[in-house]
């Protein structure tokens, strides 16, 4: 039966439960979940469980067409209950631009929220959703601001985010981000209590030099 | 190469943050304070390429770490993904302070092992930390023949590994997809306990624990 049903789905991306015995049969009908279009080009970079809202939320890209609006990269999350029934699910636009992908998350510092890294017109995005349902409490694109049309920095978004919603210090809240822009390694913080998100501080690593490197 | 994967509070210290994945073209962690990002220390392991998992307790100074260590890649930031290339699953248990507890490195043969060719290649995707029973579940993208069926070939299964917090080995298990020869490959990150039951997700064809 199960065979069978892995045969006709076709599906690409799974989620699996197993007890810790490591029964040869998984216990609960529902489980496992497949999810993805018939091309099977789905991946997963995020995968949290929300002990508040008791949802499974799972995140990545897709270039399935028939999961995603188009054959294009596409982001998407979804949420399962611990049955395995499907919540919701969502893929995500800002303005013309598709959110390209999903490539991490983490819950927020009082849980209640879940802080996404992605990935949306080539650029970093700052994240941070709504468990219950996917929408969204915040959105920062991170543009370049010295980019021109002939100098276009590369990102490539690994999925590191943090949203501190109350610091230590001053009570604001903070996101913490990084990723890599033209082959080096960025980490910021942005400050989100104001008017308008901003940058607080931003670094880029270097590699130590040899007197360093022997110190 | 660089790969910053994950950036975690210290559950114990308000005041500091954890930076974790590949730097300098090894697996990474970097302590940094919050203010102003100033690094407190950056730890970087000699045999764990890149960490794509990590796992902690709420109040507790330990890392669990995971990922996999590519010993022919020398200098270059090679991405190779054929089956050329030579991984080694990594686990390891960090404290605040960066010192390493224990590191251990799970690998088998290949199906098909041959030197360039067909070389062991196990790498691994997740960890989670059960602080109540003291239990970690480890899953391997990997291809040893110790672990996986007889007539399972040049293709990646999951394992799932079951360690006692100390680094011991309790149990095993190899998830296949039956007669299919396909790849299954795990998500970064892509485990995690709920009560006594073990979450894992990936990207598949479709799977099941008869080898």
């Amino acid at each position: 039966m199960r065979t069978a049903k892995q045969l006709l789905l076709s599906l690409a991306l799974l989620v699996g439960l197993m007890t810790p015995q490591v029964a040869a049969q998984c216990e609960d009908s529902y489980w496992p979940i497949y999810a993805g279009g018939a091309k099977g080009n789905e991946e997963v970079r995020c995968f949290v469980y929300d002990p508040q809202t008791q949802l499974i939320i799972v995140g990545g890209t897709t270039t399935s067409e028939d999961f995603a609006p188009a054959p294009n990269e596409h982001g998407y999350m979804f949420a399962l209950d611990l049955s395995g029934n499907w919540k919701w699910g969502s893929f995500f636009y800002n303005v013309s631009y598709a959110v390209s992908s999903v490539d991490g998350c983490q819950l927020s510092s009082d849980g209640t929220t879940l802080a996404v890294a992605g990935m949306g017109n080539s650029q970093p995005l700052l994240m941070d959703i709504n468990t219950v349902d996917g929408s969204f409490n915040k959105f920062i694109s991170l543009d370049y601001i010295d980019a021109t049309t002939e100098n276009v920095p590369a990102y490539i978004q690994y999925g590191a985010i943090y949203y501190d919603v109350r610091d230590y210090r001053d009570y604001q809240p903070y996101f913490y981000g990084a990723f890599v822009k033209d082959d080096a390694m960025f980490m910021l913080r942005v400050a989100d209590g104001g008017a308008s998100p901003t940058v607080d501080w931003n670094f880029q690593f270097v590699n130590y030099s040899d007197a360093e490197e022997l110190v | 190469m660089k790969e910053p994967n994950f950036i975690i509070p210290d559950p114990k210290q308000q005041s500091a943050l954890y930076m974790i994945g590949r730097y300098r073209g090894k697996g990474s962690v970097i302590r940094f304070n919050k203010r102003d990002g100033s690094i407190r220390w950056h730890a970087q392991f000699e045999e764990i390429s890149s960490i794509k998992s990590v796992s902690q307790a709420s109040g507790d100074d330990d890392l669990f770490l995971c990922g996999h260590y590519q010993p022919n890649e020398g200098g270059s930031d090679s991405t190779t993904e054929d089956s050329t290339i030579n991984y080694r699953a990594v686990m390891a248990r960090m404290k605040d302070d960066g010192d390493v507890s224990w590191i251990i490195t799970a690998t088998g043969k290949h199906p098909l092992y041959s030197a360039n060719t067909y070389e062991d290649q196990d790498k691994c995707l997740g960890i989670s930390y059960y602080k109540e029973k003291e239990q970690l579940a480890v899953v391997i993208q990997g291809k040893m023949t110790e672990i996986r069926g007889t007539n399972k070939g040049d293709w990646y299964d999951t394992i799932l590994l079951l360690m006692k917090s100390g680094g011991e080995t309790d149990k095993v298990v190899s998830i296949s997809q039956g007669n299919l020869e396909y790849d299954m490959y795990g998500a970064k990150n892509g485990v995690f306990w709920v009560g006594d039951d073990i979450f894992f997700a990936g990207k598949s064809y479709g799977f099941k624990t008869n080898n």
